[in-house]
């Protein structure tokens, strides 16, 4: 029979949950118990397990619908084509319409571990061993990877040594088989500067002369009772990529940052004309491109720069990556993105100026493709247009460097024992020291800092 | 407020302990209740001390037929203190063993009896009872009882001998097994009440130490469940041993005479009755899981027909967050298989997902000759759906047994006709109980027979007869006759 598969009560109040994925696809056929959906809930994400045995008929539902407590998820045909069930296990009677309560990926203390929850159907193991026509064969660590990931294992196709008909599922067998189930999450671009927006792609909003009015966050009223609130967000989509990417490279690449500072009259000069030239053919010329291209001068002297570590089957590999895409950081509402200059090092700088508009507007508006949010080798991200004097960005991974470029203000300057007013900008390295030593990123800094002070420097090798 | 534990386990037997390190490793806050010595039957009064018994009786056997291999002993007598002492140390030494490792993995060690109190939302609220005696009537160090909560409860209670209302373990007419490994002198004449796996070995020890034997069983067989022609070798050697075996009959009553005089009246199935004197009996018919006073009735953790509780394939009881493994869950009562029960329970409170898989448990019985076996018989085999076909190398054609002056019993191996995946092994002989791994190993990985075949085997060892015996599954064993082809 079919039974309508919906979402159980999974407790603690909640009544929606967003359906992250499917852990299982139409015609599978699943056991009672077997996790087969992923749901996001702002407590927890929790794994649904099947209410029963029996085949995936139908999904109701499709990845990141909303789902309330009690909406049909699926329709699971009963009985059929049910892996072997337990021998001793009970019959059951009762068609429930209710899935089973699932072990919540609880909170604290220790956060991976469910809790236990609702009681367990009666007893369906009483010791021993069991060998049956129907068992796969295959080693116990593949059994076990199984039964970890939820795996039927007369799903895999097998490639081992032949027991009869049937061959043995080989460890690679099952991976294959996972990846190609899983393969459907993607995460977006994982982006990784601090936030801010352009000031060069964007022009920067004008400051503020007027005096404002106090914003009301600093007048609160303590007349009645001092509540302490807090609010609790479940953290999806872009901010949770951004979230485990962010982690992902504090935590794999260990990090140094080197900052200097340059003088860059003859850079503004250079652009004021630029902007002119561009404004013909209705590009806004910003500094980005002239940074760019500096950038890529440096890469070239400086190729391990353009590279990420790797670990392969062949131990820990370092790959020299020959093209330079140049990831450029963009915030959005959502969050930072990081749109990619596709082989920066082969293009004008009026094709990267345009092209670095039309990417901006395109992820601002969200309707940048993964495409080109994909494949950067090398981020920039510029706070120009907020301040500060310089920032210690975090490295997209597994890129070994990213850049932070500042905004460019008058200073007084000591010049042939003269003090003289130049335009100045800092610039930020972060580089993973696993890949550039220290030294080496000195000396890359100063290879941009060149390009940028000399412009000439920078015209001579341009392409 | 109580202390409280994410993992506390019932019970520090093989079952108990294991568990507890497991958890332990894996980050789990962790505590163990014991009520009596670390190490539980195994340790203490079952697996060690018995073989460190048996070893020494087999010895005395090698050294009693010398003459035949030129060894000419003048005077030869057992010390049986000495014997006892010298078990004793291992014991110890293996016990200690498990309280440095409790210790060293960070679980902290409670003395004294668990009992459910009832719960406290996830917790359940446990009372480590030391103000009275433990199961045994040993004597606790006198602590104040003291409540502690668990998030997850593992109970590894174990078993005890069973006894029956007309026949009571005491420690002069009635011995269990416990009882029976430390004995002050060597008896003249033992009678074995229930010829189960337990009883033979211990009996057959004493022979050894030249006690005479005599086997009492109910049923029509002995060592019920085990392959007929295993069995049939060891009650071969037993009969020649002396030993008189006494089936389908009944003990009906067990008089005390004092001065170390016991007499067993029995009945047989015909109605003819007898008695049979003796020093003392040694009651062993089967084991009872140790539930009572558990305070399971607290939490309402359901027991099966015949007193086990009752657990899914995770182990886990009709309770949330209560585990039973062991004993004291049914099945074969076998250290080995409490302590997989264990680490699988353990590990499925990582990963929910994870539930008993195993499809060979090897076990091994130590008689004379030993027997071990994995897997299924032929008659399982054929009730499990599979076609099955026989393979079997005598220790007779192994060089290795020759040389060691043991070549009774032999090796048979059951693969599938359709498929060659082998389906199980039973040995009859010397150390077959260290030969019984590979085949559990070939088991696990889903391999033929033929896989065993081909697989090279160093010369001269008894492990030849297993590729013997899986070259025999074809008819094409070398070295020994076989007319079938298949």
């Amino acid at each position: 029979m079919i039974m309508e598969f919906k979402l159980p009560d999974i407790g603690e109040g909640v009544v929606e949950g967003e359906l992250i994925q499917w852990l299982v696809k139409e015609g599978d056929s699943v056991q009672a118990d077997q996790p087969v959906v992923e749901v996001m809930t702002d407590k927890a994400t929790v794994e649904v397990p099947a209410p029963v045995s029996g085949k995936i008929s139908k999904l109701t539902a499709q990845d990141g619908d909303m789902i309330k407590v009690g909406q049909v998820l699926a329709q699971i045909e009963e009985g059929a084509g049910a892996a072997k069930a337990a021998p001793a296990a009970e019959a059951k009677t009762e068609s429930k319409v209710e899935a089973k309560a699932p072990a919540s990926s609880g909170s604290a203390p220790a956060p991976q571990t469910p809790t236990p929850q609702a009681a367990n159907p009666a007893s369906s193991y009483s010791g021993g061993a069991t060998l049956n026509p129907s068992d796969v064969p295959a080693a116990p660590i593949v059994r076990a990877m199984a039964q970890k990931s939820g795996v039927d294992l007369s799903q895999v196709p097998a490639s081992g040594p032949k027991v009869g008909d049937q061959n043995r599922v080989l460890e690679e067998d099952l991976l294959r088989f996972l990846n190609q189930g899983a393969g459907a999450v993607q995460a977006g671009a994982p982006s990784y500067a601090p936030q801010m927006a352009s000031p060069f792609a964007a022009p920067a909003t004008a400051p503020l002369k007027k005096v404002k009015p106090i914003p009301a966050a600093f007048m609160r009223d303590f007349s009645g009772p001092a509540v302490e609130q807090v609010e609790r967000q479940p953290v999806r989509g872009l901010r949770r990529v951004i979230a485990n990417a962010m982690t992902k490279s504090k935590f794999t690449a260990p990090h140094y940052s080197y900052v200097d500072e340059f003088e860059c009259s003859q850079l503004v000069a250079l652009r004021e004309e630029a902007k002119k030239l561009g404004e013909q053919y209705g590009v806004k010329v910003s500094y980005l491109p002239f940074i760019v291209k500096a950038l890529v001068g440096a890469l070239k002297e400086f190729p391990i720069a353009n590279s990420s570590l790797e670990e392969t089957e062949k131990g820990m590999e370092l790959v020299l990556k020959k093209h330079i895409h140049i990831g450029v950081a963009v915030a959005t509402p959502d969050g930072l993105v990081v749109p990619v200059i596709k082989h920066a090092d082969r293009k004008s700088l009026l094709q990267i100026a345009q092209e670095i508009n039309e990417l901006s507007a395109k992820v601002r508006a969200g309707k940048a493709t993964g495409e080109e949010l994909k494949g950067s080798t090398f981020t920039i991200t510029s706070m120009g247009n907020i301040g500060g004097l310089f920032a210690t960005p975090i490295i997209n991974y597994p890129e070994v460097g990213i850049m932070g470029v500042y905004k460019i203000q008058e200073k007084p300057l000591v010049q042939d024992g003269q003090i003289v007013i130049g335009k100045t900008m800092h610039l930020s390295l972060s580089l993973d020291h696993r890949v550039v030593d220290g030294a080496v990123g000195g000396y890359f800094c100063n290879a941009v800092i060149e390009r940028l002070q000399n412009p000439a420097r920078l015209m001579m090798e341009m392409v | 407020m109580s202390k409280q534990f994410e993992v506390v386990v019932i019970g520090a037997g093989p079952g108990g302990y294991v568990s507890a390190i497991r958890a332990a490793q894996m980050g789990f806050k962790t505590a163990i209740i014991e009520g009596h010595k670390m190490g539980g039957e195994c340790l203490n009064y079952g697996c060690i001390p018995s073989k460190a018994l048996i070893s020494t009786g087999h010895l005395i056997d090698r050294v009693q037929e010398g003459e035949k291999y030129g060894l000419m002993f003048e005077k030869f007598h057992v010390d049986l203190g000495k014997l006892i002492d010298w078990k004793a140390g291992i014991v110890k030494s293996l016990t200690g063993g498990v309280s440095q490792l409790l210790k060293a993995n960070g679980v902290t060690v409670f003395h004294g009896t668990g009992q459910f109190e009832g719960v406290n939302g996830n917790f359940k609220k446990i009372k480590v009872v030391t103000s009275v005696d433990s199961y045994d009537g040993t004597k606790l160090e006198a602590k104040t009882d003291e409540v502690i909560e668990a998030e997850r409860v593992i109970i590894a209670t174990g078993s005890f001998s069973a006894e029956f209302p007309h026949l009571k373990i005491n420690d002069t007419s009635v011995l269990g097994s416990k009882q029976a490994l430390d004995v002050k002198k060597i008896p003249k004449r033992i009678v074995v009440i229930g010829g189960g796996v337990i009883g033979l070995e211990l009996g057959s020890f004493y022979t050894k130490l030249g006690t005479e034997l005599e086997v009492v069983e109910a049923a029509s067989e002995l060592l019920v469940g085990t392959d007929r022609e295993c069995v049939d070798v060891v009650q071969k050697r037993l009969k020649k041993n002396g030993v008189q075996i006494h089936l389908e009959t009944l003990v009906t009553k067990i008089e005390e005479k004092g001065a170390g005089k016991t007499i067993v009246h029995t009945e047989k199935k015909d109605g003819t009755k007898g008695t049979i004197e003796c020093d003392w009996a040694l009651l062993t018919v089967g084991r009872r899981p140790r539930t009572a006073n558990l305070g399971l009735d607290k939490i309402g953790v359901k027991l099966g027909d015949r007193g086990f509780i009752l657990v899914n394939n995770r182990l886990e009881t009709n309770v949330a967050g209560v585990y039973a493994i062991g004993d004291v869950i049914g099945g074969m009562m076998l250290a080995h298989k409490a302590s997989k029960e264990g680490l699988v329970c353990v590990e499925s409170f990582k990963n929910p997902n994870t539930t008993m898989d195993i499809r060979a448990l090897p076990w091994a019985i130590f008689v004379d000759p030993e027997i071990a076996g994995v897997g299924h018989t032929e008659e399982s085999a054929r009730a499990a759906g599979w076609d099955p076909v026989i393979g079997k190398c005598p220790f007779a054609a192994n060089g290795r047994a020759l040389t060691t002056g043991e070549s009774a019993g032999f090796v048979k191996l059951i693969a599938d006709r359709k498929t060659d995946r082998l389906l199980g092994a039973h040995l009859v002989g010397a150390e077959v109980s260290n030969l019984v791994q590979e085949v559990a190993m070939a088991i696990e990985l889903g391999a033929t027979s033929e896989d065993v075949a081909r697989t090279v085997h160093a010369h001269p060892t008894l492990p030849e007869t297993i590729m013997e015996a899986a070259e025999s599954v074809h008819g094409m064993a070398v070295h020994f006759f076989e007319k079938r082809m298949r």
